[in-house]
């Protein structure tokens, strides 16, 4: 099954003529996502290799009624953006900009209160569904449909871990790629009890890194409802307090956000920590 | 970017924070002229102007009494090592007459994922020390951005941690000036510890911090040019994130945060410690040579470094794009020290990536433990 992004998600790509925008439009269609409009201020009437284009997200909500949207957009125009996709009431909206101010993800968050949109991002390489939905760059080729739930701040650890995961034969029923801000628009907390009600998903695993308290969060969250093999990789844990380990959302402040923190909330949750993504992938299988 | 003490206490000034008489002192002849203005009663404390804590542990915070000793110090201070950063400039102020000691702070809670506003009449130690050992004096208020901070909810705090009632009025006038700063600059931490009250019941920032959102300084040109931590800066702009960690002898250059973290992970689990954090990843997807060049002459030039670990796993990056510019890098810095680069190569175009490396003479792996087997091998073979 999946959750969020399958097959039958009609897709809409911000930024479609754009260098990213057309570059990465082309190999989303080659895994099979269906991309059936773009949006660029300005270009509306237009086509990008026979998907038409409109002014804005409401016009292509009202003409294909779109499920998701991905904006290839710079990190300054991302809060307008994505304020756009949830006032047109698109279910799915994901961003990928690496450089989006904190303060305009806080708005972002303000604005998703009472709604039902799902923001994926900023700063990730998107959500995948393997064969099925591809809304972002993850290389196609290190995944593969199968049972395990994904969700992780890092992109390049997800990648060497989905690898490991597609390697044991196991391979994903989705990859959420939530970034590596201080403020993701949804974390582990609210994707685990989708992977946990989807009946494909027979294991989940977290990718987490020092910073804020996703993985805290997530072991709430865990220890109250979850039944279902979760593991979790903890990265940074060499990294000194104070100083942000390329992610923004990367640091340890006030004594918040520790590697300790992390690894006592999993363990009183049940959930193994392991240090590579070998290891981790071995301690699932025996799980399953 | 996160500002140095004299830094974030001249911004304070600017929102009507009071802060010590004091100056910056760049060399000797400062002082005399440091003396003269602040008289010498009150004359002085030096403090290293380094980004990091535990100045005075470290001794560079220090109290003097005369011109002379000021000298000595300063002399001193000024060449330290400081967690691995150098100390080049040194603030000089006027002593206060210490009665109390306060902590205010704001930060985006990580928690609430919101602004907020956490204060204690226990100033003067490490707020994670006051968190452990007197959670009852840490209050916290979390702020709705679009309603701002109501009077009455800092004073109701301020009442309920038992700050003096003379203290409220003033209190609550610095939390909302320091807010007001916190908002303008989009600092993702704004703090004063000490916040010290005087002999003479004067609120006086002893102490400040702040640091700035990096995505934000787009739009605050001002924050921009204080240009910070210039070497780090230097090389984001050439598509390299990097963090000197002090000392260590393993050189990274990775391609994502996370691949780069648990590669100094990996490294302190091998018993060695890395020198570095080095995500190269935007370099080399935009392909920019002088990015690889920057990043790969760092860690071949410091003789501090024995080993080069290089670890991409790519998504949007090519690999036979990356094999092609790193030995375009590598050809131009010959001839090289004598120094092992252990390198892994793993996702888009893989084999190619390969090959080209292979056939240039060097060796290159596939999968990570192959590295991280390497480099345990070298590490054993040294000792």
């Amino acid at each position: 099954m999946s959750i969020l992004v399958d097959k039958n998600m009609r897709v809409a790509v911000q930024g479609i003529t754009g260098k990213q925008g057309s570059f990465h439009t082309r190999l989303m269609l080659e895994e099979g996502t269906q991309i059936v409009a773009g949006v660029v201020p300005g270009k509306g009437g237009q086509d990008f290799e026979g998907i038409p284009i409109y002014d804005t997200i409401l016009e292509a909500k009202i003409m294909h009624d779109i499920d998701a949207c991905i904006g290839f957009v710079p990190p300054r125009f991302a809060l307008q953006s994505i304020s756009d996709a949830i006032d047109a009431g698109i279910g799915v909206i994901v961003n990928l900009a690496d450089g989006v101010p904190v303060r305009d993800m806080m708005n972002v968050r303000l604005k998703l209160n009472g709604t039902s949109s799902w923001v994926i991002g900023p700063n990730t390489p998107g959500i995948i569904t393997p064969r099925q939905c591809k809304l972002g760059f993850m290389p196609s080729r290190s995944y593969a449909p199968g049972i395990i739930g994904v969700m992780s701040k890092s992109g390049s650890l997800s990648y060497e871990v989905c690898h490991e995961i597609t390697k044991a034969g196991l391979g994903q029923t989705t990859v959420v790629g939530i970034g590596g801000d201080r403020i993701p628009g949804t974390s582990f907390d609210k994707l685990i009890p989708l992977f946990e009600k989807d009946p494909e998903t027979k294991g989940m695993v977290i990718v987490g890194e020092i910073g804020g308290v996703a993985e805290e969060k997530a072991a709430s969250v865990i220890r109250e409802t979850v039944t279902k093999p979760v593991v979790a990789l903890i990265a940074g844990r060499s990294a000194p307090p104070g100083k942000a380990m390329g992610h923004a959302g990367a640091i340890i402040t006030q004594g918040r956000g520790t590697f300790q923190s992390k690894v006592e909330a999993f363990r009183a949750a049940g959930v193994q920590v392991l240090h590579t993504p070998k290891d981790l992938v071995a301690a699932l299988r025996k799980l399953l | 970017m996160n500002l140095y003490e004299y830094q974030a206490k001249s911004l304070f000034a600017r929102h009507g924070i009071p802060t010590p008489r004091g100056s910056l002192i760049s060399d000797e002849q400062k002082i005399s002229e440091a003396h003269a203005a602040l008289g010498s009663e009150a004359f002085g404390v030096l403090k290293a102007q380094v980004l990091t804590g535990g100045r005075g542990k470290a001794g560079g915070i220090r109290v003097v009494d005369s011109v002379e000793q000021a000298r000595e110090t300063f002399k001193s201070i000024k060449g330290m090592s400081i967690k691995g950063l150098k100390v080049e400039e040194v603030l000089i102020e006027e002593k206060l007459k210490i009665k109390s000691e306060y902590f205010v702070s704001f930060t985006i809670d990580p928690e609430a994922q919101l602004p907020a506003l956490l204060i204690s009449p226990k100033g003067g130690m490490d707020i994670e020390e006051v968190a452990k050992n007197f959670p009852e004096a840490l209050g916290k208020y979390i702020i709705d951005p679009n309603r701002g901070l109501p009077s009455y909810a800092v004073v109701d705090l301020l009442k309920s941690l038992g700050f003096p009632k003379s203290m409220q009025h003033p209190l609550t006038a610095i939390v909302h000036k320091l807010y007001k700063a916190f908002n303008e600059y989009e600092a993702t931490l704004i703090e004063i510890n000490p916040l010290v009250v005087t002999e003479d019941d004067d609120l006086v920032a002893a102490d400040g911090r702040l640091n700035l959102d990096d995505s934000a300084l787009f739009r605050l040109p001002e924050m921009a040019a204080f240009n910070n931590e210039a070497k780090e800066l230097a090389l984001k702009e050439k598509g390299v994130d990097y963090v000197d960690l002090g000392d260590g002898e393993v050189g990274l250059i990775c391609a994502g945060a996370g691949m780069t973290m648990l590669t100094m992970d990996l490294v302190l689990q091998l018993g060695s410690k890395p020198r570095c954090f080095m995500d190269a990843s935007r370099a080399v997807i935009t392909n920019d040579p002088e990015g690889i060049k920057a990043a790969l002459e760092l860690l071949f030039f410091d003789p501090a470094i024995a080993f080069i670990c290089l670890n991409m796993f790519g998504g949007l990056t090519r690999m036979d794009q990356v094999a092609k510019s790193l030995l375009k890098a590598l050809d131009s810095m010959k001839p090289l020290p004598d120094k092992p680069i252990i390198m892994r190569l793993q996702g888009t175009n893989v084999e190619e990536g390969h090959k080209i490396l292979i056939e240039a003479g060097y060796d290159v792996y596939s999968e990570l433990e192959e590295v991280m087997n390497c480099l345990k091998k070298m590490l054993e073979a040294r000792s």
